[in-house]
């Protein structure tokens, strides 16, 4: 019963090829459009920092992908006092508009800040561009990645999945034997963020270990 | 490797696993599933997938538009990167994907707006009109003006997307002062080195590199080509690093992909030619050279390349230089010989296999038979004892041959003496490092070397990139997995041309030669000149339309003899193109005087050089003035694009008529008299090429709203109505009709449907059945274009209308032939020829020996290499000066308010510290220490060649560039009015102040980079 029911259900894993990114920002263009996020507030659901690592000579540039990371043992799921938060069967952490607060409780309990506030004016603004009929976002509300879980589910893979011009962030399902990004998690190839944390993310990253230890301190 | 993407490989191996018509089909319906989710969101809201292309830059990546429909309203909400469109592969950059952003942005101009009376230009004071208005305002303004005193100022949109019908209307406007943008300030200065090697010309889409197969890549400058970003380019590369490719980046900065390189060689600005020459000279002279490398691609230099082609010392007929040539029988236009004649009809080999001097064919992909059809055996180096004889045999038929060696000699030999122990001196990159580089790239094959575009400009970029490509050829990297593999349609223009010569053309041409023009005068044309490939499009052009009596023994002679340039810059239409003039002028007064004199311009055709003369009333013709008196622009913004920004706001305040075509208010359009309101790419309809696919590909757009928003018109419609109504005018006049009557636009429409079809080589009588059907119902020109678009689509695949329509209508994108199969019947010039007059891959370039016999030798244009030292100060700067060089910001297109004004782009630019990176200027804080300077602090930035050339910008203090220079990202900073998301100088630096006007003499490149500048503190 439990098998037939991984089989039906993916497990998805979202990988970030650090090695690959070229900070090009395309994935941000793309979230912001796809999910009506309100970019004239400096609100985003997924990001790209940029460091400077080491020094003279050897000085690195850095392009840091961030998302929420799907905790499978998650904070702002705990520290949701209403079940705004909840997670879908197949374990993408999402927010129902209709029952959040916005208490912020998630926001403080998240180790990654991956989440702010959707407030009244931005979804006035959201209204304005996109038209009242086609604004995704109609009541005030704590905003997060959902892995694009309207588009995961119809066969799509998130928008800045489908965009990254270098690959550097990939789809799979761990419950696919043949998926060749669900074979880097396998592998140990790609690791999660804050190990020590035990929050379990379904984010995994490649390439973790050979950034600089000044960068991989930041990024823990 | 992804789960729902197949790779590009798989992908075509699947497709060539099958055959025939099964394959088509297969090869189309792969991976098809962003177009069959109907439902995303919310259930009930319908979606649609319409096709496109984006238009932000010259990448045109292939695009779906997710319309949405509720409640019996639409919607376009999101763009996705179109799967089948071979360049892109279903991914769009952060600029393609914020098109809707540019579609709905209020700062848009909706209507035709007129300035109003009495007020001055640059003051922004329009009042809308109607199209009927806005013509007729132009039209009686134009009375009066020669086409000889027309400016006109393009940018790559109406070069890669509409050059059917831009050309053309040029022609009937007769108007051919043309700066064509991307010349002198991108691919042009960037690419002639690479179309000089390999005889594509607009690079914007002929050649993608094959990095996904690549072992080894090398990336000099060219960030923006790669990482800033084209987005094939980008994700070819994003697969090589995964692949386990290794890569090289040279460059002053860590650009993003000096972020990714294994090996990042910080380099002094401006002289990776010397570290360029110094990589050849370990290829061909350490140990590499004779092992590995030969046994690899010896058959290529011998067979297909012009390596062993013998050269020949020899005096310049003029300058009386010591000169190389290439010993082949030149002939003039009427086929007779000729040593300063333009076209080869043989080149000469020493034959290995028969021991004796053999005669080859002119234009031809190969060196294996000679021209009695007998095979041979080129020698790539002769021994002493057959040069020595040879040389006697050469002697007694013509003594003023000094020497002789092939083209592989005389290479090898030049190349002695730039070792990397030189290099490091002038690079500063250490004599191992370059050692290192060059033995990778020749034995870690396949290896590239990416062309690039827009970065740092420097004289010696065209020998760069000459040097680089040559590299490229050497290692068999051309049209080669892993290597240098050029689009679909360029390819397919190539072979049908080689198909037509080998059917008619030699014969009509009278030989196995190539000479032009073919297409010009238009009644008698031998070739379409629009179908001609590569160089040969360029060549038609200039020796057909802007040079035509450069084969007249008499204009030559006066040119030379009486000083008088006139006959020799005469075009066709009878007046002198500004830029020739000035040309031509500049190199008599240099040959007068060459210590105190510049040299002018060897090939200045599309570039604005003598133009300020021009405007400024001090360009001479036969004693007469010749001034500018009207200026069009379509969809560019020289204000911010050009080192003579500046000097164009005060050209278009004095002009007569300024009318500008474009959809944003910019820093340019400001100062019209006229603008008229282009459509963007999202509210098109049309079927265009497909460039840069590796398969034969064709395109559709489909317009993202049912109605243009405003009351814009698609560019190629307002050209076609422009150019009508100003032909039609004239036939009126003789005619005695009514000018602005529709009798009057119907005869000049027929008159630019004839000159579209000679230049096209479309049939008159289908082409214009359709344009006159189409205007009958009310329907636009480009309606009829498009219809006559699809048949010839449909023509050329052998397969019914309806079927393209159907295969267009699903996928957006039809890919009509596989690369794989392409390359099996076409490769270049494995099986067929360059488009270089010799045919062959050319490491002894006859295009710049060409430039050679008419202006004498300069190393700018050496037909092998030559090292070209940089005129900037190369030592003891002072405490505030630096060396300078500059790039582009990945989330915006060069001077495109479009994307400068585009809101969501400039929320990401203003995200954290995207601000510094993309804004501000770049400074070591080793320098920052020694000025006082802190981050964030503004500053005043002035070009020590013409101080008057300055900037304020603000600081970022970064150790990601060294310490003697500074980097300016470019062009943040517009001024247009009118745009309200636009970031302002100098919280955005504004480079194109701080450039002066400076050019090489090749192609009039602009050297934006080769001065010093000083920083000066204003202000925290
Ligand atoms: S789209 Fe991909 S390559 Fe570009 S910044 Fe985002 S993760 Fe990096
Ligand atoms: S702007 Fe980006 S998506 Fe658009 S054509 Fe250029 S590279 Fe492609």
């Amino acid at each position: 019963m439990q098998e037939q029911q991984n089989k039906q259900l993916p497990n998805w894993v979202f990988v970030i090829d650090l090695n690959t990114c070229v900070g090009c920002n395309a994935c941000m263009a793309a979230c912001a459009q796809e999910n009506q996020t309100p970019y004239w507030n400096e609100k985003w659901r997924t990001k790209v920092e940029q460091a400077e690592v080491g020094k003279g000579d050897n000085i690195g540039r850095i392009f840091f992908p961030r998302l929420c990371m799907h905790c499978q043992n998650t904070p702002c799921y705990y520290a949701c006092p209403t079940g705004a938060t909840y997670k879908t069967p197949e374990g993408v952490v999402m927010v129902n508009q209709d029952l959040c607060i916005g208490c912020e409780a998630c926001v403080t309990a998240c180790p990654y800040d991956a989440r702010y506030r959707y407030d009244y004016e931005d979804v006035e603004h959201n209204k304005q561009l996109f038209g009242e009929e086609f604004s995704i976002h109609q009541l005030p509300h704590i905003d997060k990645c959902t892995f694009c879980y309207h588009r995961i589910t119809k066969g799509l893979e998130p928008a800045c999945v489908s965009t990254c011009p270098t690959d550097c962030r990939m789809w799979g399902d761990l419950n696919d034997p043949n998926d060749p990004v669900a074979e880097i998690v396998r592998s140990g190839r790609a690791k999660p963020l804050a190990v020590h944390l035990g929050t379990d993310p379904k984010v995994f990253y490649v390439g973790l270990d050979t950034l600089p230890a000044p960068a991989k301190e930041e990024a823990e | 490797m992804l789960k729902s993407k197949i790779t590009r490989r798989e992908f075509l191996k699947g497709s060539v696993a099958l055959t025939g018509a099964a394959a088509a089909l297969t090869f189309l319906q792969l991976n098809s599933k962003k177009l069959n989710a109907t439902e995303v969101y919310t259930p009930g809201w319908k979606i649609e997938w319409r096709p496109n292309m984006c238009a932000f830059c010259a990448n045109v990546c292939g695009e779906v538009i997710r319309v949405h429909e509720k409640n019996g309203l639409k919607r376009p909400l999101k763009l996705e990167g179109n799967e089948h469109d071979n360049y892109n592969q279903g991914k769009l950059c952060a600029r393609g994907q914020s098109g809707l952003k540019y579609l709905f942005n209020p700062d848009r101009i909706t209507t035709p707006l007129i300035r109003i009376p009495g007020s001055k230009r640059g003051e922004w004071k329009f009042k809308k009109a109607t199209w009927q208005e806005a013509y007729a305002y132009i039209m009686q303004k134009m009375q009066g003006i020669h086409p000889s005193e027309v400016i006109f100022l393009g940018g790559w949109h109406g070069c890669a997307q509409y050059r059917p019908i831009m050309f053309p209307a040029i022609y009937a406007f007769q108007t051919l002062n043309i700066w064509g943008a991307p010349i002198q300030n991108c691919v042009g200065i960037e690419h002639i080195g690479i179309h000089a090697t390999f005889g594509y010309f607009n690079t914007h889409d002929e050649m993608v590199v094959d990095f996904e197969n690549a072992n080894y890549i090398l990336i000099v400058r060219s960030n923006a080509s790669l990482t800033g970003i084209s987005t094939g380019r980008a994700h070819r590369f994003g697969e090589a690093i995964k692949n386990g490719a290794e890569v090289c980046v040279v460059d002053v900065r860590r650009s993003e992909a000096a972020a990714r390189a294994h090996k990042w060689l910080r380099i002094k600005p401006g002289t990776d030619l010397a570290f360029a020459l110094a990589l050849l000279n370990v290829i061909l002279h350490e140990k590499y050279y004779g092992k590995e490398l030969y046994a690899h691609n010896i058959d290529f230099l011998k067979y297909h390349t012009n390596a062993p082609f013998l050269v020949v010392k020899m005096k310049h007929p003029v300058t009386k230089q010591e000169t190389w040539w290439l010993m082949a029988d030149k002939v003039d236009q009427n086929g007779k010989p000729s040593p300063m004649g333009l076209w080869y009809k043989h080149f000469y080999v020493w034959d290995e296999r028969n021991n004796k001097l053999a005669q080859l064919q002119g234009y031809l992909n190969h060196n294996k038979i000679d021209t009695q059809g007998n095979p041979i055996e080129p020698a790539l180096e002769l021994n002493e004892e057959v040069r020595k004889n040879l040389l006697e045999q050469l002697k007694k038929q013509n003594p003023a041959i000094e020497d002789v060696k092939t083209a592989w000699e005389l290479l090898k030999e030049k190349t002695k003496q730039y070792t990397p122990e030189w290099a490091e001196k002038i690079t500063e990159i250490p004599a191992e490092d370059i050692r290192e580089v060059a033995i990778k790239f020749a034995t870690k094959r396949p290896s590239a070397v990416e062309p690039g575009i827009y970065d740092a400009r420097y004289a010696n970029t065209v020998q760069l990139r000459k040097v680089l490509a040559m590299m490229q050829a050497i290692i068999n990297g051309h049209d080669n997995i892993g290597g240098y593999i050029v689009g679909g349609e360029y390819r397919h223009k190539v072979a049908k041309f080689w198909e037509w010569l080998n059917k008619e053309g030699f014969e009509k041409i009278g030989g196995n030669y190539v000479k032009f023009p073919l297409g010009f005068p238009l009644e008698n044309a031998l070739y379409p000149t629009m179908k001609l490939p590569g160089m040969f499009l360029m060549l038609d052009w200039f020796f057909g339309l802007i040079m035509p009596n450069s084969q007249n023994p008499k204009a030559v002679m006066d040119y030379l003899q009486k000083g008088d340039p006139t006959l020799l810059a005469t075009n066709i239409f009878g007046y002198q193109n500004i830029e020739v003039l000035a040309s031509l002028q500049q190199w008599l007064r240099f040959m007068q005087n060459p210590q105190k004199e510049e040299p002018g311009v060897a090939l200045p055709a599309f570039g604005d050089y003598g133009w300020d003369k021009a405007f400024e009333g001090k360009l001479q013709v036969n004693g007469k003035t010749y001034k500018p008196k009207a200026i069009w622009g379509y969809a560019i913004n020289p204000v911010l694009g050009s080192p003579y920004g500046d000097k164009w706001k005060k050209w278009m305040e004095e002009a007569q008529l300024v009318v500008f075509v474009d959809t944003m208010p910019t820093d340019s359009n400001v100062y019209a008299d006229v603008i008229l309101p282009d459509i963007t790419f999202l509210e098109r309809d049309e079927i265009l090429g497909k460039g840069n696919s590796h398969h034969l590909a064709v395109i559709e757009r489909k317009p993202a709203v049912d109605k243009p928003i405003g009351e814009g018109k698609h560019a190629v419609d307002q050209f076609f109505e422009m150019a009508s109504g100003m032909i039609g005018a004239q036939i009126a006049q003789q005619k005695g009709l009514n000018p602005m009557s529709k009798e009057a636009f119907m005869e000049g429409a027929k008159y630019f449907v004839q000159i579209a079809c000679a230049m096209n080589g479309w049939d008159y009588k289908e082409f214009s059945s359709k344009v006159f059907g189409a205007l009958q119902e009310g329907k636009p020109f480009t309606y009829a274009l498009k219809e006559f678009t699809l048949e010839e689509v449909a023509k050329e695949a052998g397969k019914p209308v309806e079927y393209v329509q159907k295969v267009l209508d699903q996928y957006g994108v039809y890919n009509i032939e596989p690369l794989e199969e392409l390359l099996e019947k076409w490769a270049i010039p494995e099986k067929i020829p360059t488009s270089l007059p010799s045919g062959r891959v050319e490491l002894f370039s006859t295009l710049f020996e060409i430039v050679q016999s008419f202006f004498g030798y300069f190393p700018n244009w050496d037909p092998l290499c030559a090292y070209v030292p940089l005129r900037r100060k190369e030592s003891n700067l002072e405490a505030d000066e630096f060396f300078v060089s500059h790039g582009k910001a990945p989330i915006f297109s060069h001077t495109g308010v479009h994307t400068l004004d585009n809101p969501l782009l400039v929320a990401i630019s203003e995200w954290k510290k995207l601000p510094e990176i993309y804004y501000r200027v770049w400074m070591n804080p080793k320098a920052a220490q020694r000025l006082g300077i802190k981050d964030g602090d503004l500053v005043e930035v002035i070009n020590t060649k013409d101080p008057n050339r300055k900037m304020k910008a603000q600081v970022f203090i970064t150790e990601w560039i060294r310490e003697d220079t500074i980097f300016v990202p470019f062009n943040g900073g517009t001024e247009a009015p009118e745009l309200h998301y636009a970031v302002r100088p100098p919280k955005a630096a504004r480079h194109v102040d701080l450039v002066h006007y400076e050019v090489e003499p090749v192609i009039a490149g602009y050297t934006r980079d080769e001065t010093t500048v000083k920083v000066r503190k204003i202000s925290a």
